[in-house]
């Protein structure tokens, strides 16, 4: 039996199983599997079944690049990488938020700030317009993109939070749904519970195709706020039990659990959190493991990823007390796992760096109505 | 109490008699079983040589299914492995042709294992040209057309 005479669902069977970015690079071998890219059917049983190879990518200094951390050397060297050319085009990155391979930017340029979806790996982007990012200036933009799960596809959508304040309970805020396949907007009407929180220094994560972000309530009680892409609702859910929270953050682990770390200056430790799971009235999060605080730095943690089996946490820093030093480094439970990058590199030095997951997908750009999508060769 | 037997006939008409428990694994034979009972079941188009491969996955999967109730993880690991074994010792064409006998007779679980192979496989190729090497794909594209999609395919990601 030769491949060539082989059925479709087959050839489809088959390849769904071959990770993202192995079959881009194979993209060329025929016209029935180059064509197979273009179809949204097969990319969507790709997406669920194969192997998620996921890769750390840092945004520092308005580009994105890519990061290798080796946890198989201790102390594991860590590499910095250019990510793609798209990333070193005349825009600078001011934010990422990654769901399912694709990447929403928020980029600016020229005084204006622009949203841009990017599939890095099919190498498609796609510009959106949306009403509030081009206007006016606000204090802070935050931005998020989830899907909506409908029986045969995702229908994917921005949410675009932006407040004329610091905090979102004062000045003026409001939230914005753009729906990429419609290519149109909204208002997010019950944004009540959000806007009675200001968020965090750190960052939003997606998982299962809702977004997520450490909030803390004006009565001073921290929280998790959740976005709901597929009801167009905020909801808010319980954190583990920890007590004086002073750094913490959130990052979500394979796409399938969310973890928060934890560290306060009573104790020497940090502590790693995660759940499957999470629930509007009781915590079910379990504490996966704990890590000695190395012991010459405050770890202001704006950013990190951790590896469960091998218990170590990648963390990126947002402020140092001692000045302006930003570091990226990981810490085990294991001392020797213990290895720093201290000042990063960067021009600019009020954004800090952030690090976050990334796993190449298939998953095309939707496409409204008219838009610009586009390859990134140029 | 004697196991009941079948009678399954390859394409070069060699036959295979089977325990029904070992060949039940496959939905097709499953289904023809209780249709035609007593009959010799003429599969032709697998070779002996297919066919003996098969009895010999089901086989191994109908014992350690009937296992009894004290079957722990353990054992459902050492399967795992034995199935990686057995994938790993066939030849490419032939792994095609189980996985299409897999595919023919219906037997989920053997059709999970080739697939997963001929993936790995796949993904282990470092360009177009050892894929197609491998598995004998004829290259369909004009040069131009290779050119362009190695222009989109430029960046590493």
């Amino acid at each position: 039996m030769m491949m060539s005479d082989m059925p479709q669902d087959l050839i489809e069977e088959i390849l769904s199983r071959v990770p993202a970015a192995s079959l881009k690079r194979l993209r060329s071998t025929c016209k029935r599997w180059n064509n197979l890219f273009k179809d949204q059917r097969f990319t969507e049983k790709h997406f669920r079944k194969s192997p998620k190879h996921s890769r750390v990518l840092m945004l520092n200094d308005y580009r994105i690049c890519s990061v290798n951390v080796d946890l198989n050397v201790a102390p594991p060297p860590i590499e910095f990488k250019d990510f793609h050319s798209c990333s070193q085009q005349q825009v600078d990155v001011v934010e990422v938020f990654h769901c399912n391979g694709l990447l929403l930017c928020n980029t600016h340029k020229d005084n204006k700030y622009r949203l841009m979806v990017w599939n890095p790996c099919l190498g498609e982007t796609r510009w959106i317009q949306t009403t509030t990012n081009n206007s006016k200036s606000f204090y802070k933009c935050s931005i998020a993109l989830g899907y909506q799960n409908n029986k045969s596809f995702r229908s994917y959508k921005i949410l675009n939070c932006w407040s004329t304040s610091s905090s979102l309970d004062q000045g003026d805020a409001g939230f914005e749904i753009y729906e990429l396949s419609s290519d149109s907007s909204r208002r997010v009407l019950d944004g009540d519970l959000a806007l009675d929180c200001s968020t965090l220094t750190n960052c939003g994560v997606s998982m299962k195709g809702n977004g997520y972000w450490l909030v803390v309530e004006k009565t001073g009680t921290y929280l998790l706020l959740g976005f709901d892409f597929t009801s167009d609702s905020f909801r808010r859910f319980c954190l583990p039990p920890v007590s004086f929270p002073w750094i913490m953050a959130l990052s979500v682990v394979r796409e399938e659990k969310l973890s928060m770390l934890h560290w306060s200056p009573e104790t020497s430790y940090m502590e790693v959190w995660v759940t499957n799971e999470i629930d509007t009235q009781a915590s079910l999060w379990s504490k996966s493991f704990t890590v000695k605080n190395p012991d010459i730095f405050s770890p202001c943690i704006k950013s990190f990823l951790i590896d469960e089996e091998k218990k170590v946490v990648l963390g990126c820093n947002n402020w140092d007390f001692h000045g302006d030093s930003k570091k990226l480094y990981t810490v085990g439970e294991d001392n020797e796992y213990y290895t720093e990058i201290t000042s990063v590199e960067s021009k600019n030095k009020t954004l800090s760096p952030s690090i976050f997951s990334y796993v190449p997908s298939l998953v095309q750009i939707q496409h409204g109505g008219s838009n610009e999508t586009n390859n990134t060769s140029r | 109490m004697s196991k009941k037997m079948i009678v399954l006939k390859s394409s070069e008409g060699v036959s295979f008699v089977v325990e029904e428990a070992v060949a039940r694994q496959s939905k097709i034979i499953s289904f023809l079983v209780e249709e035609f009972p007593d009959r010799e079941l003429p599969l032709t188009n697998m070779t002996s040589e297919i066919l003996r491969k098969t009895i010999e996955y089901c086989k191994k999967h109908v014992v350690e299914d009937d296992g009894g109730g004290d079957s722990s993880s353990s054992s459902s690991g050492d399967l795992k492995e034995w199935d990686v074994k057995f994938v790993a010792e066939i030849d490419q064409p032939r792994l095609m042709d189980l996985l299409m006998a897999a595919n023919y007779l219906d037997i989920p679980s053997l059709l999970d294992v080739t697939c997963q192979k001929v993936a790995d496989t796949i993904a282990a190729c470092n360009d177009e040209k050892e894929i197609r090497a491998t598995f004998n794909i004829e290259n369909d594209f004009t040069e131009e057309e290779v050119e362009a999609i190695r222009m989109e395919n430029q960046y590493p990601i």
